[in-house]
Order: structure tokens, then sequence, then C-alpha cells
């Protein structure tokens, strides 16, 4: 029987008597005294891993846990739906959005007149989609195309400005 | 280890904190060592038991008392230890996964041949279970401080008896041959 399987062995039963060891390891003990000294380790190791008293953690512990617990309880505060910069910047996406509209209804889908300067009718100001789609209605309903199609737009921009402020705040949080 | 009475439990699992308070009195010298073992620092240690104990009380009402209520204590300390050593080894970016973080030893374990009586070798021995890979220091801690049987150490860390009985032979072994190497060289003097 070698020294590592006696070790082993030894190793595998915590507080072992030496009368409850084979025969072939009580014999490798007899003649091997590397190994006996290991056993006189392992003993003092079992008795002084059993013998240590435990740590005491501080006195403010159990009064630490339990303010916790009360911390854990409390019912948490509702935040707002919304940030004051989810609102703050939804305010002025908003504005912008209405002055656009509002730049939109007074320069930029009147349809051009025949005869009309066609470099205004060109400008960005005259966009394409918002001359056809005037043309397309009658020109009694012209006026009405003109406000559909502004609050259209107030309505595409405040939903992106909505949107951005959403994220903003939610980054914010 | 000691077991808290049923009238206790019943009264902390009808949610009196009053009652709470004293089983975690009770407890906290048990679970703060094990903390400890974990995260061998003692202020981890000590967040650790304030927040197993702060989880053990809000699981309370789901302990079904399939085990003894140490057992299930244990394991929820184990359980947030491992994931808060995880974290912590993440957040120090240690590359080896099995290095330890700094265990807090007293100045003379690094020198054994200063060993003279046995409350110096207890310390000796114990300084050197810090130094154990985890899962032999937790099955160390575990049957020795806690008194915790090979299949309620099972239960705890999750693993089969076998392993856990392979794991307490071998760390017996490396301390019990750091033990006898220590007194080679004070022999040797």
């Amino acid at each position: 029987m070698t020294c590592d399987r006696v070790r082993w062995l030894l190793s595998l039963n915590p507080c072992t008597s030496e009368q409850s060891l084979d025969p072939l390891t009580r014999c490798h003990l007899e003649g091997c005294p590397a190994c006996r000294s290991f056993q006189q380790a392992l003993q003092w190791v079992d008795s002084d891993l059993h013998a240590r008293p435990l740590a005491q953690p501080t006195a403010e512990f159990v009064p630490a846990v339990m303010r916790g617990i009360e911390r854990s309880s409390q019912p948490e505060e509702i935040a707002p739906p919304f940030s004051r910069a989810f609102c703050l910047i939804s305010a002025i996406v908003t504005l912008c959005a209405l002055v656009a509209g509002a730049l939109l209804l007074q320069n930029g889908v009147v349809a051009p007149l025949p005869g009309s300067d066609p470099v205004l009718a060109s400008t960005w100001l005259n966009p394409i989609w918002a001359r056809d789609a005037s043309a397309w209605l009658s020109a009694r309903n012209a006026q009405a195309a003109q406000i559909v199609l502004a609050a259209m737009a107030g309505l595409l921009l405040t939903l992106a400005g909505a949107a951005i402020g959403f994220r903003a705040s939610a980054h914010g949080q | 280890m000691q077991e808290p009475s049923a009238r206790l439990l019943a009264r902390c699992r009808e949610g009196d904190r009053q009652a709470f308070s004293q089983l975690a009195a009770q407890q906290q010298a048990y679970v703060y060592n094990l903390a400890y073992r974990i995260m061998g620092q003692a202020e981890e240690a000590a967040d650790l038991a304030q927040e197993a104990l702060i989880k053990a009380w809000q699981m309370l009402p789901s302990f079904r008392g399939d085990s003894r209520f140490t057992t299930w204590l244990y394991r929820v300390v184990v359980n947030l230890g491992i994931n808060r050593l995880a974290r912590l080894r993440r957040e120090q970016q240690l590359a080896d996964a099995d290095a330890l973080p700094a265990h807090e030893h007293p100045a003379w374990a690094a020198n054994p041949q200063e060993i003279h009586d046995a409350a110096e070798r207890r310390e000796y021995i114990w300084s050197q279970v810090d130094t154990l890979p985890d899962k032999y220091r937790l099955v160390i801690t575990l049957y020795y401080q806690h008194e915790c049987s090979y299949e309620e150490i099972a239960r705890i860390l999750q693993l089969p008896v076998n392993t856990v009985k392979t794991h307490l032979a071998r760390a017996r072994q490396m301390l019990a041959g750091r033990l006898a190497g220590m007194e080679e060289v004070r022999n040797d003097l």
C-alpha cells in the first residue's frame, strides 16, 4: 500500500480512530513515520477545526438587518410618469412643431398658381408633395388641405419630439 | 448550529418582526461566519450576511419546512454569496476565476515556525482554510463550524453527497499535509 493511498484513506473519515483502520493501513502506519506524522496532523486538523469559536459580527449587525427589512417593506415611491427633462423637451419640440406647422401653413403648401414664379415653386417651402396634394383636392378645398397637411406635419414632429424626450429622460434616470 | 424553535419560526412566518429580530440575533454568528468564508473580508461578509437575513425574511413565507431552517438559511447565504463573489471578481477584473479575494489573516499566519501552542496552531489551520479553493473552504466551514451533516451540506451547496465527501477528504488532506510539512520544518530546526 502506497503512502498516497494510506493518506487518502485516512482523510476520508474525519476523526478515524486507530482501531477502525484496516490491518493493511495500520501495518503501513507502523512502518512509515511520514504517514504517522500525517495522521497526527489530521487529528489536529479535526480537533482544531471543531474547536474554533465563531467570530461575532458587530453589535450593529441585527439593528442594521431590521432597518433593511423596514426599508424593504415600505411601498416604493411611485415615480412620476414623466420626468422634468421629458416635459421640458416635449414642450420645446411641441413649440417647434407648432412654429414649423405655422410656417408650412403660411408658405409651404400653397399650390403655385399658373404663371407663378418657378423659383419659388421649387424651394423647400413648397415641396412637391404638398403641391400635388393640393392639386389633387379641388380648388375649393385647397384651404382645408393646407390646414390638414400642416396639422399632420405638426403631429409627426410632436411625436418625434416626444420619443426623443422619452429616451432622454429614460437615460437621465 | 442552533436550530430555532418551531414557535419562533411560526411567529416569523406570520410577519412578527420582533420574533425575526430574535432569530437574526440567534443566527447572526453562523450566517456571518459562513459569509466570511465565502467573501474573505469582514466588511463584505457583514454586507452579505445582512443581505441574506433580509432575503430570508422576505422568502420566509415560501419556506415549506422540507429541510431544517438552518439548512435553508445557509443555502440562501451561499447562493447570494456566490453571486456577490462573482460580481466582485468581475469588478476587480480578476483573470483567474479561482483566485481568491484578499483574505484577512493574522500577521503571524504567514510564518508557521512561530507557532508554539494549540491556540496558534488552530489559528494557523483556519488561516490555511482561507487559502483553500472555494468548494473545499465552504465544505470545511459547514462541516466543522456549522456542524452540518454530509446530506445537509449537499443540499446547501447543491452537490451530490459523494462529491461533498470527496471535497471534505481533499480539504482535510491538504490541511494535514501543510500542517505535517510545517511540523517537519520545525523538527528540522
